[in-house]
């Protein structure tokens, strides 16, 4: 599939990743997972280069994988150290190794890159608020969403389908969106969408989840940040109206979605308060109302698209744009443009290697 | 892809065909198995060629079909013999027939020959020990397997992989590997792997299965043989320690791959015990064990395999480092190849075109 390779992915969130492998598809390359004992993570290539067999059916033994089908050993870095045949000590042919992926663990994910070049860590979005558990308190979770990780990056991006798809819970009245004023800002590579409305009622969930915000009018933030490939904050923060220290309460939700394949997208998720950091209860009220958004909402529409559309990139199908659309638009073409970018520079890359010796005769 | 046609594969089990009709795709190919009221077995094409509807969902009238789609009949011989329309008795034009495929039964098996050439009979593998049943006690089965026919040759001829996919049952115990002799040869055209060990504990499987060999010190002699175009035999005998006994305990265990398309296999294995052959425990324990070891053990890494490979059906198109156990796996892939070549007269044309080159220099 298309996909921009020199970036972080997340393989999966920590609590995932153990002595036991696992397998993930990356941009449909198959990849094993799996954590040696003093807890570090290894990313590799699955297939093992013997007969291929996948070493995610295989085991950790001393911090090194070992092939399910004959026994062959690879340490962390993908090199075979031990092949058993014949008498538990048999050769080993250089050629014997597995391709070891740059791996990061940072706000409580497992991040792994998966292009050609040197892996750069600035690269890797801020999502603090997951692992800043003085400030935050942070529940989290992942699906597998059969759909484009584009469509699925397409609606978190527009959140003007909060009002409809999410009819009633998370969003507010459909008045609530009329008076909006917007702002798109680049920082780096980052993208944001900022909205904001002055003096409404807050949505029925966050009225929910913080009773202060019940009988007031509030001043509400709506700020959506966009990293490439597929990682996206939602920041929403209420105050009182006109009094901008009162009443502070924000949500910080992630969602990293990681690329499988064209019809497959594996959808990691994070929601972080700074509100009522002890309570396990508003941990399961939230969870219930993000689950009910993201797993049945969210996940039925962006799937039934994919069914009417087919594989093909949605741009190409002549979409009819509207004003909402401005934040997706911008983070595809920028995205576009890293990709094309990457291709562009691998052939340049071949060009320069594989003709020197070859002179072009003028016309 | 091609595949290798002029030999035998296994189509069915005798117990499968019945005067019920079934298909079943060989070679890419699907085709028409039943019985004809003698009992003997009929393969034919079973795409009409009219408008190529499926005969295996029409009907048997006495030995012919009659087609489910407008009711064109054929005979055992894939003549068609009548044609209803109009009024009964239609024309029939001399291409309106099925391809008829040899059929031989031997050895619980319907064999099926899927060339072009004279079938011969005499080129069916021996598996004498299913219908030996004064010797032997045979337990027999069928799987279809997600992957490539040659990886069922590759797994049995490589058994290094026995401690690790089998690890709690057939697998050896690791120190009696160690003092494994192992022997790859090539005997008319047949691949054979050969292992023997001295003073070692049969395998928990087997140990669990014959009271004889259990918890005492045996000497083994396990080989596989492989045989064009996809039959691989396994022969494990044990004697006591020491003893050169010619009284060898042990078991025939025969697998017939049978080639659907380029990622699937019909599998066709056998097991032939020479011990306690009349012991009902001991046939369903065989059943038990065939069913772990075979259906959740060796179809699985087959077909995970195949998955790594995704449509490429030759391992060896992918560049898989080998070790030095993959010498009979090569061989056997190797000799396949080469008929395969021969068959297509792609070694023919090689040869003419060497010859040419020769002329003009």
């Amino acid at each position: 599939m298309i996909g921009l390779r020199n970036i972080w992915y997340i393989a999966a969130w920590d609590y995932e990743v153990t002595e036991r492998p696992v397998e993930r598809i990356i941009l449909e390359k198959s990849v094993v997972v799996f954590r040696a004992a003093d807890g570090s993570a290894s990313v590799l290539d699955n297939a093992c280069p013997h007969r291929f067999a996948p070493l995610s059916r295989g085991r950790v033994i001393a911090g090194n994988i070992e092939c399910a089908y004959h026994g062959l050993r690879f340490n962390s870095d993908g090199k075979c150290i031990h092949n058993p045949h014949p008498n538990g000590c048999g050769p080993i042919p250089p050629a014997l190794c597995v391709r070891k992926y740059p791996v990061v663990e940072r706000h409580c994910a497992i991040w792994v890159w998966m292009g050609d070049k040197v892996p750069d860590e600035t690269l890797i979005p801020d999502y603090h608020y997951i692992d800043d558990t003085e400030n935050y308190r942070t529940f989290r979770g992942v699906f597998e969403l059969d759909s484009h990780y584009w469509l699925g990056c397409d609606n978190a991006l527009d959140l003007t389908h909060v009002t409809y798809v999410h009819a009633g819970g998370l969003g507010g009245g459909a008045d609530n969106v009329i008076n909006e004023r917007r702002e798109l800002v680049r920082d780096g590579n980052s993208l944001w969408c900022k909205r904001y409305n002055d003096d409404i009622v807050a949505g029925p969930d966050f009225r929910r989840f913080n009773p202060a915000l019940n009988d007031i009018k509030v001043d509400k933030q709506q700020n959506v940040r966009w990293d490439p490939p597929g990682n996206i904050l939602i920041v929403i923060l209420y105050t009182k109206a006109n009094e901008p220290d009162a009443c502070k309460t924000s949500v910080y939700a992630g969602n990293m979605l990681c690329p499988v394949s064209d019809t497959k997208t594996r959808f990691h998720w994070s929601v972080s308060r700074d509100f009522a950091l002890d309570s396990d209860k508003l941990d399961d009220a939230m969870r219930a109302v993000t689950e009910l958004a993201l797993i049945k909402q969210d996940k039925a529409m962006i799937e039934d698209q994919l069914t009417l559309m087919g594989t093909i990139d949605i741009d190409e199908l002549n979409p009819v744009y509207i004003q909402d659309d401005v934040l997706p638009l911008r983070a595809k073409m920028t995205l576009d443009a890293m990709i094309k970018t990457e291709s562009q520079e691998r052939v340049d890359e071949a060009l320069n290697w594989r003709t020197p010796h070859i002179s072009l005769t003028p016309a | 892809m091609s595949y290798l046609r002029n030999t035998w594969y296994v189509a069915g089990w005798d117990y499968e065909i019945s005067r019920e009709m079934m298909a079943r795709v060989i070679l890419e190919e699907s085709i028409l198995l039943y019985r004809k009221e003698d009992g003997s077995a009929v393969a034919m094409s079973n795409r009409c060629p009219h408008r190529m509807a499926p005969l295996q969902k029409g009907k048997l009238k006495g030995d012919a079909v009659e087609c489910p789609y407008h009711g064109l009949v054929f005979d055992t011989t894939g003549r068609c013999i009548h044609n209803p329309h109009p009024h009964g008795n239609g024309p029939i034009p001399p291409e309106m027939k099925l391809r008829q495929y040899p059929v031989v039964e031997r050895d619980g098996a319907i064999w099926i020959w899927m060339g072009d050439r004279p079938a011969d009979s005499s080129l069916i593998p021996d598996y004498h020990w299913i219908s030996a049943t004064a010797h032997y006690r045979t337990t027999r089965g069928v799987i279809e397997i997600a992957c490539n026919y040659q990886s069922v040759a590759d797994n049995l001829l490589d058994l290094t992989h026995l401690s690790y996919v089998h690890p709690s049952g057939l697998g050896p115990n690791l120190n009696d590997v160690m003092s494994e002799r192992l022997e790859h040869v090539i005997e008319n055209k047949q691949v054979w792997c050969k292992r023997t060990a001295k003073n070692v504990r049969a395998s928990m499987d087997f140990q669990m299965l014959n009271p004889r060999i259990r918890d005492v010190a045996v000497d083994k002699k396990h080989d596989v043989r492989w045989i064009a175009p996809a039959h691989s035999l396994i022969s494990v005998h044990y004697v006591k320690a020491g003893t050169q006994s010619t009284d060898a305990t042990g078991a025939d265990i025969g697998h017939m791959a049978t080639p659907i398309s380029p990622t699937k296999t019909l599998m066709f294995w056998n097991i032939s015990r020479n011990f306690l052959l009349d012991s009902a425990e001991v046939d369903v324990r065989m059943e038990q064990f065939a069913h772990i070891a075979i259906d959740h053990q060796d179809a699985v890494i087959m077909a995970e395999q195949q998955r790594m490979m995704g449509n490429e059906w030759d391992i060896n198109r992918l560049n898989p480092v080998c070790l030095p156990n993959d010498i009979s796996v090569n061989r056997a892939r190797n000799i396949l190849r080469r008929m395969i070549d021969e068959e297509n007269g792609v070694i023919a044309r090689t040869a003419d075109v060497v010859n040419l080159t020769a002329e003009i220099d």
